[in-house]
């Protein structure tokens, strides 16, 4: 069923009227903005506008498929509620600035995502974001994720990060103000969304398959509903039903 | 010797006492070395008269001792004092219980006599006895009392004065009567009271406090107990207890204690709250026999807010004596204990992200949100057991829960799709019986909702343009506050007008908006979209008020930027520009109180009959500033039978001062509940607010109204006094003398310069003299 997802994702556009989005702006619109910061920062072409693409068809969000590029001296990057860093080899250290305003970003309210892009077998991004993330915010560590949070329920109901790659089940965070303004996973779940524009995947999943793509798809769903409607899906009106949604599953 | 003194110089009948005095007025020393001396000459005159007989020895000796007593008695100068003295009166105090117990029946078989009218007629008893002692030795001081000692000049004065006091202290009357009266000048002190301690709190037993007060006196103190000897039977409202407010749909409890005296066999007692007039509940307490005292607990929801009086009502027995003691009112101010919101929105956004957060962080909002997560446009490629959502519960919300909410927001959401036409008329009526309504821009808000012409529109506070997605107007701007918006409380993001506008000017640029119709009556638009590139100005944030609700639309969907851009975190205002004018918007749509452009209140919640109310309304305009000159009407009505049978007990009209304040005074005339009612109007609209206050005796005493004559028994037994019944004479009553004498005239006469006196001095030594020159000494 799950394998035949994305075929149906092409042939449900013809049925349905498309929503119009008639949003005041460009900004608006619900969008993925990239931290311009080290080498993998481009390396995953054609993969926010996929994303954002499946969003606008599979939820109500009005989209802005196009991502932007800040760096993080740039105060644009406080425009920018969804900052994605995708980063392999080394992450190279923040200057003050940056750091201070990256701080203050996600203390008002922002939200990143960092995506380690790297092949597998290259720790080296992993050893030294994890530094960085330490400069950015002193006081707490990264913690991971745990099954209850609202990124594996805010749209898809999902157990852990997914991506191009399977290099770690878990996700981790840190915690601040019930949120989580900072997320990291370890799988390349934007390796998983590009496409060309002949409508071929530009990078192929390992260990492979459809239905991991069709994983990080909805991870990449659940993480924009995350940037967007916070712990909506923590509200009591919905606990029951996804309680109960879930244990069916586990059957 | 004074008798002796007496027969000698036969004083003038003028002087009643007479005494030996010494007016010499030598110092000790002096004193010492004369008595010295004197034993000196004695010793020498004894050593000189060795070689003569024992006779003539004796007889030298004799007379030398008498030399030297008529020389001590010239060095000493004794005298006679005459005085003419009389005696200072002490007092005797009658103190008279005048708390309100001693308006009750003396005796349970003839209501007609009063206790304090039995204490008056055993003071006319006694008027005798008062005369005979006044007449002699003692003064006597009339005092009546209650939680303090009142003085009255005589008897009469007394006597027609009624009981009115709500405790009754001894404590007080016999520290206070201490201060009054000195405790050596007091011969006795008579009490007539039906006994009891009384504080706010109740009766209490006889405490260490007022025996320390008995012995400080030190003086008899006579009991006279007044009231039935045995307890009559009552049934009272010991105590209510209810807070002073509540919070609307949770429950409230009042805790109530019932007291029961005399009675013998088991009895039931139905007891009653009722709010206004409307009965809330009821329960049946019943009494085993000896049981003199039970608890219970009414509990109910209030559903709205404001202020409510409340009766506590226990039905009378067929015998009972005092009734007051079976009702007690007080009033109760509902208040939500979490603002209610309902946030309804059309798809997932930043605006929306920003607005929810702020919510969520407001402990003060019970936070309920819907978002359109997928719509009949989306692409549904997982089963419904893979996806988080839930049916969007449209009459659950709309129908059975409207009424539940404080504020509804329409946040860029279209009731079209969801069956919802239905609801739309109920959603009005809703806002109009006192509900908040907020729409916030966005394609699917206004016309692009298709609210256009629907009943909807009936609650925004413009008309709406045609139904249509094109009805937007693109483009960025920055917004500027209307006159209006400078004072008004929702687009107030500083209280000092001017700084509030440069604030306004210096946020983040907004980003689109929707295009409006024409405005209706009372809309306040509070911010405009400026004109630019040839287009009009609009409408971006309009304020109504909604029958009994109110209603807010804000035009755009990009407030968001307030919350996060480089101008808003980076300068010190923006993001609190964000969160003040959301909580501003919240505040003014839920009518906060504190928001309402007219106010009155009265100074406390509770009075006595009689006692000095005041009152304060204030009028504030549309920006929420002062009137002076304003016209307002203050009706003050007895709202003890409700709302609807509201009595008109007095109307002031006046004009508001330079700060918009009109004062009256007012002494609520009888117990009940009142409202004041202030209405003004301001520029043509017209404005009403209200204040409840509860005025009623207080009943300490009538709680537990059974006489306490083991206290004035503990009393007198304390002091050394004697315990009366009102029929015994006072002729016998113990009383302490006067003790002051006054000494009115004097006269000393002195025993040393006379005659003989002096005659005697010479003769003896001249006699001693001659006998030892004869005898052969020199």
């Amino acid at each position: 069923m799950q394998s035949c997802s994305l075929g149906l994702t092409s042939l449900a556009l013809a049925i349905y009227k498309q929503h119009t989005a008639y949003a005041f702006g460009n900004r608006e619109k619900v969008g993925i903005t990239f931290l311009d910061w080290g080498e993998g920062a481009h390396a995953r072409p054609r993969s926010a506008e996929q994303l954002m693409w499946e969003v606008s068809k599979r939820t109500s969000i009005e989209v802005r498929e196009a991502p932007i590029w800040v760096g993080p001296e740039d105060p644009k990057l406080l425009e920018s509620p969804l900052l994605v860093w995708l980063g392999r080899g080394e992450a190279p250290a923040f200057s003050e600035i940056a750091q201070e305003r990256i701080n203050l970003y996600l203390r008002s309210g922002g939200l990143l995502f960092i995506d380690d892009i790297s092949p597998p077998g290259d720790q080296r991004f992993d050893r030294s974001v994890r530094q960085r993330i330490k400069e950015l915010w002193p006081e707490s560590e990264l913690k991971v994720v745990d099954e209850d949070h609202t990124i594996f329920k805010s749209f898809f109901l999902i157990n852990q990060a997914h991506g191009r790659l399977l290099r770690s089940s878990q996700l981790e965070h840190i915690g601040f103000d019930d949120l989580s303004p900072i997320l990291y996973g370890r799988n390349d779940t934007f390796g998983a969304l590009g496409r060309s524009p002949t409508g071929d995947w530009l990078l192929p999943t390992l260990p492979g398959g459809s239905v991991q793509r069709e994983k990080a798809f909805r991870f990449g769903i659940n993480l924009v509903m995350y940037s967007t409607c916070l712990n909506y899906k923590r509200d009591q009106v919905h606990t029951l039903e996804i309680l109960r949604r879930r244990q069916f599953k586990a059957r | 010797m004074d008798t002796l003194l007496n027969t000698w110089l036969n004083p003038p009948s003028n002087f009643n006492q007479l005494s030996l005095v010494w007016l010499g007025s030598w110092s000790t020393l002096s004193l010492i070395l004369v008595a010295l001396l004197c034993l000196a000459t004695l010793g020498l005159g004894w050593y000189n008269t060795q070689k003569l007989n024992p006779m003539r020895k004796s007889i030298l000796f004799i007379l030398r001792i008498l030399t030297l007593g008529l020389f001590l008695i010239l060095f000493m100068q004794p005298a006679a004092r005459l005085e003419e003295v009389s005696r200072v009166k002490n007092h005797v105090a009658i103190l008279v219980d005048h708390s309100r117990s001693m308006n009750l029946p003396h005796h349970d078989q003839n209501k007609d006599i009063s206790r304090v009218f039995q204490a008056h007629q055993s003071l006319k008893n006694a008027q005798t006895t008062l005369k005979k002692w006044s007449k002699k030795d003692h003064y006597i001081d009339y005092f009546s009392f209650d939680t303090h000692l009142n003085a009255h000049d005589h008897q009469l004065e007394l006597v027609n004065s009624d009981p009115s006091g709500n405790q009754t202290s001894l404590i007080n009357a016999l520290n206070e009567l201490s201060t009054r009266i000195p405790n050596q000048e007091l011969a006795a002190v008579v009490i007539l009271s039906d006994g009891g301690e009384w504080t706010a709190s109740g009766q209490i037993d006889p405490p260490l406090k007022l025996m320390s007060a008995v012995e400080r006196l030190n003086t008899p103190i006579h009991t006279i107990a007044l009231g039935p000897k045995t307890p009559s039977l009552d049934l009272s409202l010991a105590e209510v207890r209810a807070d002073d407010f509540a919070f609307a749909r949770n429950a409230v409890s009042v805790d109530v204690d019932i007291q029961v005296h005399g009675h013998q066999d088991a009895l039931s007692c139905r007891v009653s709250l009722s709010r206004g007039t409307d009965l809330l509940s009821e329960r049946i307490v019943d009494f085993a026999p000896g049981q003199t005292q039970s608890s219970l607990k009414f509990e109910f929801v209030p559903e709205e807010t404001g202020e409510e009086s409340y009766t506590v009502y226990i039905d009378p027995l067929a015998d009972e004596q005092i009734l007051e003691n079976n009702l007690t009112r007080f009033s109760m101010r509902v208040i939500r204990d979490k603002i209610r919101v309902l946030q309804v929105v059309g798809n997932p956004s930043w605006d929306q992200r920003f607005l929810r957060k702020h919510l969520k962080k407001n402990p003060n909002v019970d936070l309920i949100s819907f978002f359109i997560l997928r719509t009949n446009a989306s692409v549904q490629v997982a089963a419904q057991d893979e996806l988080s959502l839930i049916p969007f519960p449209t009459q659950e919300l709309f129908e059975e829960r409207l009424g539940s909410f404080d504020l509804m927001i329409f946040q860029d959401f279209t009731y079209q799709g969801y069956r919802m036409k239905r609801y739309l008329p109920l959603i009005r009526d809703y806002v109009k019986r006192g509900g908040g309504f907020m729409m916030i821009g966005g394609d699917q808000s206004f016309s692009g909702g298709q609210y256009a012409g629907t009943a909807i529109e009936d609650i925004l506070p413009f008309y709406l343009p045609p139904n249509g997605k094109n009805q937007v107007q693109l483009g960025e701007f920055t917004p500027t506050l209307s006159s209006s918006g400078m004072r008004h409380p929702i687009t107030a993001l500083s209280l000092v007008p001017e700084e509030n506008q440069t604030l306004w000017q210096e946020l983040p640029a907004l980003e689109g908006n929707n295009k409006v119709g024409k405005l209706k009556k009372n809309a306040q638009v509070l911010a405009w979209r400026s004109a630019a590139n040839g287009q009009t100005k609009t409408p971006l944030i309009v304020a109504s008020p909604m029958g009994k609700g109110r209603s807010l639309a804000i035009t755009t969907d990009s407030i968001w930027h307030w919350a996060l851009s480089p101008k808003a975190i980076e300068h010190d205002h923006g993001s609190r520009a964000y969160h003040r004018l959301w909580s501003n918007a919240i505040r003014w749509l839920i009518r906060d109180p504190a928001l309402n452009p007219l106010q009155v209140k009265a100074d406390r919640d509770r009075y006595r009959v009689k006692q000095n109310l005041s009152i304060i309304a204030q009028s504030l305009d549309e920006s929420y500033q002062a009137i002076a000159g304003s016209s307002i009407t203050l009706r003050i009505e007895d709202i003890s039978q409700g709302i609807a049978n509201a009595k008109l007990i007095t109307e002031h009209r006046g004009k508001s001062s330079e700060n918009g304040e009109l004062h009256f005074s007012w002494q609520a005339p009888k117990e009940g509940v009142y409202r004041v009612l202030a209405r003004s109007t301001q520029q043509g609209g017209e404005q009403e607010a209200e204040d409840l206050f509860v005025v009623a005796e207080d009943l300490a005493e009538l709680k537990d109204p059974q006489a306490r004559p083991d206290i004035l028994k503990a009393i007198s037994q304390h002091s050394g006094g004697e315990i009366l019944s009102i029929d015994d004479s006072w002729d016998s009553l113990q009383r302490k003398a006067p003790a002051v004498t006054q000494v009115n005239r004097r006269e000393d006469i002195a025993l040393w310069a006379t005659w003989w006196a002096l005659l005697l001095a010479v003769l003896i030594p001249s006699l001693e003299w001659a006998l030892r020159r004869r005898w052969g000494l020199s």
